[in-house]
């Protein structure tokens, strides 16, 4: 019976081309995306997976407040807690990443993501070594570790142990170990890790082993089964918080992160840059899933709307004896062949794809068709879609009665019809919902690139100061002033990108003691207003005196904190870290950190050092000011390339999460709309092909060719209406949550869904007016005749 | 007695109105019977058909088949005792156009799940009995009409059923064609099997052994 209903299901398949062709493109273009989605999806919910003691490892985490959440902790609590938790089976730190020179066999190369890392870092973490021995390849202050990649681009070979490498034109490290590629699916991305020992040296966070400053990272590796459960986790929590309770007089909870939720489960600050977002994994789940039944809903509609065809064949076969479930039996086993051809078809789809998909999602996704894995996933999709697909046309199809078939009185139920409707309702419901979304997030992603932070980010480039520009800060002021395309600068210590600073160690006159609130703080000099063009709105920025006389320049949200208006803040007094001073203006609020975040409190000291030079160019002049700025670097830091980076690019960075996901819902959108449209042709095909006697009546009668579109499509055009009245209030509730993550977002507008409802109406009324033309352009008498 | 109708009604509503398709029909037919039923066009002669072939149902009276009450079985039962016995052959041929001769002879069988031997064993029977070997492999629109109409009864008699409905089976054929389908029906009767058919010609009616008129859907 299978062998017949197969045989038959092939016969129809070659037999009615188009049908099958729309069928399957269907069907293959929704599996092709679900495919790739979910290969995304397992991507990123496999980071940190492959590490030994995964399970067992707690990355600890500090929350300040409601709105200052960080990655961070205090260095010596770190260290200190495997000896005050029995349960803990040692820490490590992680120094935050940082950039630096780097010199092998005589060439120079400037690399970033470099971290401290203390000496247990390859027992907790597995980072598998291919040269070295893990036990003690961090111990020594001079050993550095490097990847294999790294070691054939500084040495030509992976055999590299024992090889020097010169860090920032200063100390010299050996290479104590050459480790394995660190798989793209790691949380820590680096290629250089250097010993914490030799940090120790300097860092007076380590050498004191405080408790609280927080500037690094702390991983800790408990026991096995030490946690196994919530109520578990919440009292290790617990603990800790109270050891910290004892020990410092801030007010601080830490949580401790489970290694696996870094990547997708953290929404902290100062974090390693490049995680994911649980939110994104599971919008695309979601798309990947109704894109599938989007496509199945295809097929439906498709064989509903050809069932008069079948329902005579369906008639004759009870006739001569079928029974009902061997009918269901045999749409299924059609609808499955189906699905399987289309599944062969996603399969090369996917191939074809890959690539650019990558480029979009900045992946390297691989497709490994031999896996079981996805054999089975593969295999569990096809079957889904088959049995989705095929089971509405199976139960419609297998139930007619065989006299009215054969009769040809056959008339389409209200309630088949109105299935049939709600089947292409629901399909524009999401393609409309898509379509809302992609204009939102593509209004979002505008807004953040051209809003006004307070501050003028255009024509601004900066330059870190690196090697022997520290002291030679005084020189290269002199030389910037000295010409005309480079005199517009200023020294910084942060740039208002991301802030990565926050002190509680602040006082003011009529302070609640017991309020305690986070201040980041930048120290810049005199010129730092004008060149970041900021609107002062009290008082004066810094003079050359400022330091000396510890002048603060405060934003206005400080001064509301500090309950002062903002005409009054000037004069008043304000300690910060120890220092007392004035308040000497009140800065317009500028955003300081990416616009998922709100404006905090900001203060400002003033210092003529900083880690960046900002440098407003003329407008046009790039280029030239560059040649400018690549003299003067070149002969006051001769040792170091000049790294340069524009402000606006820098800070466009910050959102490369949201433009890939922007860019990844657009092409998705489009999909979904496209395999709707099939579907919407195939109908309006079938539909006009039901009608074609009545049109050649109704032309013969003297109805011209667009009163017979408007009667075919009108019917079409109510449905996507009424997807479009279901679908706005869904988007309006996705799109408002979505929005809601960032502190800085646009309103939705009435505009962006009449534009979502034009868009659909009118590539839904192409879709069926090319149907209806052809019909209605036809010969009547041909028509007629064919009766 | 292979099957017994006893004050059947069939009805429809509409227009708030009560449209009587059958009316009060008593009929009794034995085993190895061949009548044929006449009757003006829309005088309830197919509806009649249908209803003894279960492919309709009715509303008022009683059915017996084989001693089995049609009118309280369960659509499944009935259903098989449909596919058991009762072969059916219509006016307009009736064959599936995606199946070629053989597989049109097949299907019965297939649905009645009989095993592949048997179903090659009995195909190659019937081709033979009709002598349509050389078309096994033809679509039904490659055959004429009449070769058709044999296919379709072929198809009917193929799993030995004891009773044959054929409603007006030689209507779109010539008068020669009609003739060979009589005969073979003639023969048929001769080996048993009980024919019940529809016609409008008296010539046709004779092959039978016995004439029902019908009128507005009532016996006369
Ligand atoms: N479902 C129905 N609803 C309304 N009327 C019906 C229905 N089915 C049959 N009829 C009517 O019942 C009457 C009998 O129909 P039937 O097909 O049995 O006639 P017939 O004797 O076979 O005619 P013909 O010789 O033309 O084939 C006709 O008048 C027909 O219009
Ligand atoms: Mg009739």
């Amino acid at each position: 019976m299978l062998k017949n209903n197969l045989k038959i299901a092939w016969r129809n398949f070659i037999q009615y081309k188009w049908y099958s062709s729309l069928n399957v493109g269907g069907l293959a273009i929704g599996m092709a995306c679900s495919i790739l989605i979910l290969l995304w999806v397992q991507n990123e919910s496999s980071y940190d997976t492959f590490h030994k003691n995964g399970d067992q490892i707690y990355r600890l985490t500090a929350i300040a407040n409601e709105d200052f959440k960080a990655a961070v902790s205090p260095a010596g609590m770190v260290e200190e807690l495997p000896n005050l938790i029995p349960e803990m089976v040692s820490s490590v730190r992680l120094s935050l990443p940082f950039e630096a020179l780097f010199e092998a066999d005589g060439q120079k190369f400037k690399e970033s993501s470099v971290y401290f890392a203390d000496s247990n870092f390859l027992d907790v973490f597995t980072f598998p070594l291919i040269e070295g021995n893990a036990g003690n390849a961090l111990l020594p202050p001079n050993g550095i570790l490097i990847t294999e990649e790294w070691s054939r681009k500084y040495f030509g070979t992976t055999n590299a142990l024992g090889k020097s490498i010169k860090v920032d034109n200063n100390d010299v490290f050996t290479v104590t170990g050459v480790l394995g590629t660190i798989p793209p699916n790691s949380h820590l991305q680096f290629n250089i890790v250097m010993p914490m020992s030799y940090y120790a040296k300097t860092h007076s966070d380590l050498i004191n082993k405080v408790w609280d400053n927080f500037n690094f990272y702390g991983y800790l590796q408990l026991e096995e089964n030490a946690i196994t459960s919530a109520d578990d986790l919440s009292k290790m929590e617990e603990k800790i918080n109270e050891l910290y309770a004892e020990r410092s007089e801030f007010d601080i909870t830490f949580n401790l992160q489970p290694l696996k939720d870094i990547h997708l489960r953290s929404n902290l600050q100062i974090d390693i840059p490049g995680h994911g977002n649980i939110q994104y994994v599971n919008i695309f789940l979601i798309v990947a899933f109704v894109i599938l039944i989007v496509a199945c809903i295809n097929y439906m509609n498709l064989a509903t709307a050809r069932s008069s065809r079948r329902a005579k064949e369906v008639g004759l076969r009870k006739v001569i004896g079928a029974g009902r479930h061997q009918l269901v039996l045999q749409f299924l086993s059609e609808s499955l062949l189906i699905s399987l051809c289309s599944l062969i078809v996603a399969i090369g789809l996917v191939y074809l794809l890959l690539p650019v998909f990558n480029n979009l999602a900045q992946k390297e996704l691989i497709f490994q068709i031999g896996e079981p894995k996805i054999w089975i996933t593969l295999g569990a999709i096809a079957l889904m879609t088959g049995l989705v697909s095929g089971s509405y046309p199976a139960l419609f199809l297998s139930g007619f009665r065989p006299v009215k078939v054969l009769k040809g009185r056959l008339k389409l139920s209200k309630y088949n019809l109105f299935f049939r409707n709600g089947l292409v309702v629901s399909q524009f419901v999401v393609s409309v919902l898509l379509l809302i979304g992609t204009l939102v997030v593509y209004k979002q992603l505008n807004y953040i690139k051209d809003k006004n932070l307070g501050f003028n980010k255009s024509n601004l480039l900066y330059l870190p100061m690196e090697g022997e520009m520290w002291e030679k800060i005084d020189a290269l002021k002199t030389e910037l002033a000295q010409n005309s395309l480079t005199k517009d600068f200023s020294i910084v210590s942060d740039l208002p990108a991301n802030l990565e600073t926050g002190d509680f160690d602040i006082q003011w006159d009529g302070k609640d003691p017991n309020q305690q609130v986070l201040f980041p703080s930048i120290r810049a000099d005199e010129r730092f207003l004008d060149v970041f063009q900021m609107t002062l709105l009290h008082g004066r920025g810094f003079t050359k005196s400022s330091f000396e006389n510890n002048d603060y320049v405060v934003n206005e949200t400080a001064a509301k904190i500090m309950g002062l208006d903002v005409d009054k803040a000037i004069g008043k007094s304000l300690t910060f870290r120890g220092n007392k001073g004035v308040i000497v203006g009140v800065v317009q609020d500028f955003n300081f950190k990416p616009l998922q975040y709100n404006i905090e409190p900001l203060v400002m000291s003033h210092n003529g050092y900083g880690a960046y030079a900002v440098i407003r160019t003329l407008p046009n002049s790039t280029s030239n000011t560059l040649s400018v700025l690549e003299e003067i670097y070149s002969s006051l830091n001769p040792a170091y390339p000049l790294v340069y980076n524009f402000m606006d690019a820098s800070l466009d960075a910050q959102y490369k999460g949201e433009q890939q996901m922007g860019s990844i819902f657009n092409v998705f959108a489009l999909l979904a709309i496209f395999i709707s449209c099939m579907g919407l042709y195939g109908l309006s095909a079938f539909m006009v092909e039901q009608r074609f006697k009545e049109i050649g009546v109704r032309k013969v009668l003297g109805a011209s060719a667009i009163r017979l579109v408007n009667m075919l499509s009108r019917d079409f055009m109510k449905l996507v209406l009424l997807a479009f009245v279901l679908a706005t209030p869904l988007a309006w509730i996705a799109m408002g949550r979505w929005l809601r993550d960032f502190a800085f977002h646009i309103e939705i507008q009435w505009w962006m869904f009449a534009l979502a409802m034009v868009g659909s109406l009118s590539v839904a009324m192409a879709t069926v007016s090319f149907q209806a033309f052809r019909a209605a352009r036809a010969n009547p008498i041909k028509s007629l005749r064919t009766e | 007695m292979l099957l017994q109708l006893k004050n059947i009604f069939k009805w429809v509503n509409s227009g708030g109105q009560r449209i009587f398709l059958l009316k009060d029909i008593n009929l009794e037919v034995q085993e190895g019977e061949f009548i044929s039923v006449m009757g003006p066009s829309g005088s309830g002669k197919s509806t009649l058909l249908n209803v003894i072939g279960m492919l309709d149902g009715f509303d008022e009276g009683e059915y017996t088949f084989l001693d089995e009450p049609v009118h309280s079985l369960k659509e499944k039962h009935r259903a098989n005792l449909y596919k058991e016995y009762i072969g059916f052959v219509f006016q307009q041929y009736h064959l599936l156009d995606d199946l070629t001769v053989k597989e049109n002879l097949e299907m019965p069988l297939l649905y009645k799940k009989f095993k592949g031997t048997e179903r090659r064993a009995m195909v190659a029977d019937m081709l033979d009995r009709f002598n349509i070997v050389g078309k096994k492999d033809l679509f039904p629109t490659q055959l004429s009409g009449g070769q058709q109409q044999l296919v379709g009864i072929a198809r009917a008699l193929i799993s030995s059923p004891k009773l044959i409905l054929a409603d007006e089976p030689t209507g779109n054929l010539n008068s020669k064609q009609g003739e060979e389908i009589m005969e073979l029906f003639k023969e048929l009767n001769q080996e048993g099997v009980t024919i019940i058919q529809v016609t409008h010609s008296e010539k046709n009616a004779s092959y039978g052994s016995r004439i029902i008129n019908l009128l507005d859907g009532r016996m006369i």
